[in-house]
Parts: C-alpha cells; sequence; structure tokens
C-alpha cells in the first residue's frame, strides 16, 4: 500500500497526457492480468474466498424441497454388524435394489464404483439385481484421471459394466488446478467427460438425460449450488438402519420408505468419514465435508432446472479490468490531496468491488473475477500514485 | 325441474367446498426417521399439530408421509414438526457454529489442536 499522508503535487498540470498515460497503463495491466490469469499464474486465493462466501450466502433457496431426487445413504452405522466396510458389502446393494425396485422409483443411481473383485457370489448377486431393475439405472465409474490407476481397475470395471449391460457414468468433480500454492481441494466444478477410453458422460449428465431432463447445458463448469428451504432437507434423505446382514428387505427399506421414493430420481451412495467426503463452497464457514453422492445430487438438480453460473469470457474481463483500473488511476489523481486518500481508495475500492460482485452472482449468477479486480484496481491506484513522478522523470511535464 | 335445481345446486356446493383451503388434517403426521432424542425413537409417529420437546444438542430426522419431503431438526426446539426452522443468526452462520464441524479421519493422526 503506498503511503501518502501529505502530498505536494508539483508536477504542472496536463490532463490531456495524464489521461493518456492512464489510458496506456490501465490497457497494460488489463492485458497482463488476463494473460497471467489464463495462465493460472495468479494467487487465485480472493477469487475462491470470496466466491464461497458468495455461494454460501447468496445462492438461491429452493422454494420447497425437492419432489424429483432423493437419496438413499449407506453408512457405518447402516454396515456396524458387517465384517467389513470397504468396499460397501454387494449383497447389500443387491438386496436393497430389489427392495427399491418394488417402490418403482422414476430412476435409480447408484453412486458406488466397481473397479475391483469382492466375492463372487455377492458381485454376482448385485449385478443380477441391477440387471432386474425396471427403472432406468446408472452407477458410478472411474478412469485414467484417478491418480495410480492400474489397467487391471480398468478390465474389471469394463467387465463388470459390460456384464450388467446397463451404462455407468464417471463420478468425478473438479477442483481448482493451482500453480502458486497447495490446491485448496474445494469441489466447486462438474467433471469433464473422461478422457478415451472409455471416454464417458458424467453420472449426473447421465441420469439427468434418462429421465429426458437436460434442457440446456450449464454454461460454464461451475456447479450452482441451491440450498435448502428454511427448516427442511433440500433432498428427501434415508439412511439405511443398522440390521443384521441377512436382514429381510423390509428391514433395510422399510414400506413406509418406499411410497415416498416412488416416482423420484434415487440416488444410493455412501457418507463414511474416510471417504468420498468433499470441501464444497458451503464448507467456508464451519468446514462440514459433503458426501459425494450429495454433491452428485446437486449437480443433477442443475441439470435438470437448467441452471448455470457464468464467468465474464477473457475479452470482457480485460475490458472490466481496464475499467476498474483507470477508475483508480483517475481516483488517485483526483482525491490524492485528502490526508490518507490512499487508505479511503484501497479500502473504499475494494468494498464497492465486493459489493459489485455480490450483486452480480445473487442478480445474474455472475461470478466476478476477483483477484483480477483486486490488482486492476491496486494496480490503478497506484499508478496514478507515481504518475506525475514518472512524466517528470521522462522530462514531459514539468 | 325441481331435480336439476337440486343438481344444480348439489354442484355448486361441491365446487365450493373443493375451492376451500385445505384445514389441517387430521391425519398428517410423520415418522421419525433418525433420532437421539430417548422419547421419539425410530418408527414413532407423530401427528402435524402434536408438539415436541427436544433438548439441547438432539437431533431429529422425521419423514413427512404425506409429501415424501424429509425434515431434520436440531435440538434445543419446542414446538410442532412443522413449524420448525433452523434459527441461525448471520454471526453463526459466517462463524459456523451450531453446526458440524469437521470430524478427524482416524482415531490418532488427524485430531485438531484445542
Amino acid at each position: 500500500m503506498t503511503e501518502a499522508v501529505q502530498v505536494t503535487d508539483a508536477a504542472p498540470r496536463r490532463p490531456r497526457l495524464m489521461m493518456l498515460l492512464g489510458i496506456l497503463w490501465a490497457g497494460l495491466v488489463a492485458f497482463g492480468l488476463v494473460v497471467l490469469s489464463e495462465a493460472n499464474a495468479l494467487p487465485e486465493g480472493p477469487d475462491e474466498w470470496t466466491y464461497d462466501w458468495r455461494t454460501l450466502f447468496f445462492s438461491p433457496s429452493a422454494d420447497e424441497p425437492r419432489r424429483d431426487i432423493a437419496l438413499l445413504i449407506i453408512d457405518e452405522q447402516s454396515m456396524a454388524d458387517y465384517d467389513y466396510v470397504s468396499p460397501v458389502d454387494r449383497a447389500l446393494v443387491a438386496k436393497l435394489l430389489r427392495a427399491l425396485n418394488t417402490a418403482g422409483p422414476k430412476a435409480i443411481g447408484l453412486d458406488f464404483i466397481y473397479d475391483r473383485k469382492s466375492e463372487e457370489a455377492k458381485t454376482q448377486e448385485l449385478i443380477d439385481s441391477i440387471r432386474g431393475v425396471s427403472a432406468p439405472i446408472v452407477f458410478g465409474a472411474i478412469d485414467l484421471r484417478v491418480r495410480g490407476f492400474r489397467d487391471e481397475t480398468l478390465d474389471y470395471q469394463e467387465n463388470f459394466i459390460a456384464r450388467t449391460g446397463k451404462d455407468a457414468g464417471h463420478v468425478f468433480f473438479a477442483r481448482e488446478k493451482e500453480k502458486l500454492k497447495i490446491g485448496d481441494q474445494v469441489v466447486r466444478y462438474m467433471g469433464e467427460r473422461s478422457p478415451s477410453p472409455p471416454n464417458r458422460k458424467s453420472f449426473a449428465q447421465l441420469l439427468a438425460e434418462k429421465v429426458g431432463g437436460v434442457s440446456e447445458e450449464p454454461a460454464t463448469p461451475y456447479i450452482s449450488w441451491l440450498l435448502p428451504p428454511p427448516g427442511d432437507d433440500l433432498f428427501p434423505l434415508f439412511r439405511v438402519p443398522r440390521h443384521q446382514p441377512g436382514s429381510p428387505p423390509d428391514v433395510i427399506l422399510p414400506p413406509s420408505w418406499r411410497q415416498a421414493l416412488k416416482d423420484r430420481i434415487v440416488l444410493i451412495g455412501g457418507d463414511f468419514i474416510d471417504r468420498d467426503k468433499h470441501l464444497t463452497p458451503l464448507s467456508i464457514a464451519d468446514g462440514a465435508k459433503m458426501p459425494g453422492v450429495m454433491v452428485q445430487a446437486q449437480i443433477l438438480a442443475q441439470l435438470l432446472d437448467g441452471r448455470s453460473i457464468y464467468t465474464f469470457p477473457p475479452a470482457a474481463e480485460m475490458i472490466l479490468l481496464a475499467v476498474v483500473c483507470l477508475v483508480g488511476f483517475l481516483a488517485n489523481r483526483r482525491w490524492r490531496q485528502l490526508k490518507r486518500y490512499d487508505l479511503f481508495l484501497y479500502v473504499g475500492g475494494i468494498a464497492v468491488l465486493i459489493l459489485g460482485g455480490i450483486v452480480l452472482f445473487a442478480g445474474f449468477r455472475i461470478i466476478a473475477p476477483s483477484t483480477t479486480l483486486f490488482f486492476a484496481w491496486t494496480l490503478g491506484v497506484t499508478g496514478g500514485h507515481y504518475a506525475s513522478r514518472i512524466l517528470k522523470g521522462a522530462r514531459i511535464a514539468g | 325441474m325441481n331435480r336439476l335445481i337440486y343438481v344444480c345446486t348439489a354442484a355448486i356446493l361441491g365446487l365450493l367446498l373443493a375451492a376451500l383451503p385445505p384445514g389441517p388434517s387430521a391425519y398428517a403426521e410423520s415418522e421419525v426417521l433418525e433420532s437421539d432424542v430417548p422419547e421419539l425413537p425410530v418408527g414413532t409417529k407423530i401427528a402435524d399439530d402434536k408438539r415436541v420437546i427436544m433438548p439441547d444438542d438432539t437431533k431429529l430426522r422425521v419423514l413427512f408421509l404425506s409429501t415424501g419431503t424429509t425434515k431434520t431438526l436440531k435440538g434445543p426446539y419446542e414446538g410442532t414438526i412443522p413449524d420448525y426452522k433452523e434459527d441461525r443468526s448471520w454471526w453463526e452462520r459466517i462463524t459456523g457454529r451450531s453446526k458440524d464441524s469437521d470430524a478427524p479421519i482416524g482415531a490418532t493422526r488427524g485430531f485438531k489442536p484445542e
């Protein structure tokens, strides 16, 4: 932050020259920032921080609980009487699918991956159950993007998928790529289509297509988070109760739940403390991680609603940055006679930028590029501060 | 003629009744899905007009049988299930108070300093 408690501006007033210098400086700053931003070489902290808070406070709230999507969760408590919790017992999932099938769901999303062997009898039972489900069903898959991926894993998975005769979608979410710091591991984006092979659509995309619900592709990969209606769960959520292995279907999926699952897209997934839990922008206040199946439900709801989050394309961002930088430059020239003008400009300017970011997001679902805006403003103000000296040094003025 | 008048009157009354806003149903109720309130174990049916008392640090998840939607209540709370609204101030939302914290993974390696 520049210090200029008392300034004696001895530079002769040449407004046109000063404006020209300001425009030149603003163009240079805007171009440089956009290039650095596109190269992912800027500290993304302000973007992520402001985006996450805006998401938490200004994302749309559902008017009422979703009637189209429901969650069926298996957790540690569900499996307390099983010998192991990972992988989730395939006989349990098979039984759950058979019970769910009698409820008449609109579609089923099985958010588990089958990339390694388990007891063959249980695997076959699960495959038979998947084949026997009358509703459209999609289950999860991984691909070459997994670190440490082995060919035999892919072979097993592809063989499993082939045996079911059903479709699988990849279960990936995307995080920020960071060059200047360790990534914050927060899920903010939907995962892109998987590379070939096997070139799969995402789990949520495939599921949405199965129910004919994708009206419009999202404009950007940003997940558009939906907040719950006050006092209610956003998605009806059912946790498979603790039970003995081999319990009848009515114990793991009581009859009263089945009516609630009828004609809904039911996502089945895990909520385990050590697996598939993710930080999201909604975690910013309390650090609570979200089970992957809930993130999938959010993406599915977004696709069904046709909601999008928008960002500035590079050309528009460059114009915006140039304007902000020039305003900062001129504001400095205008108010530099004030005491502590620097504080006034920096703090006031950034407050305006934050407020503008909130308005854009809350009103239009547009993400303002906080990092580049922050730099554009501060560089604009700083440029204005040194402009006279530069002109004098160059013997253009004075 | 009289028969026609009766039919028309009955039809108009029927339409008027159908147009009336629905009153509280005696049969509207919810079912407890998850609970750590000892008096309200899992499977309990609770009428919508019944008041429940939840001590501090307790949690209840219920299924509204009429709509198939669920609701999560956190104690302390005293009132009916439909009337529950999570009461969190802006400050609590910003500081994350009154919600879950990120639990450590494993028993020994990831604890949070006090």
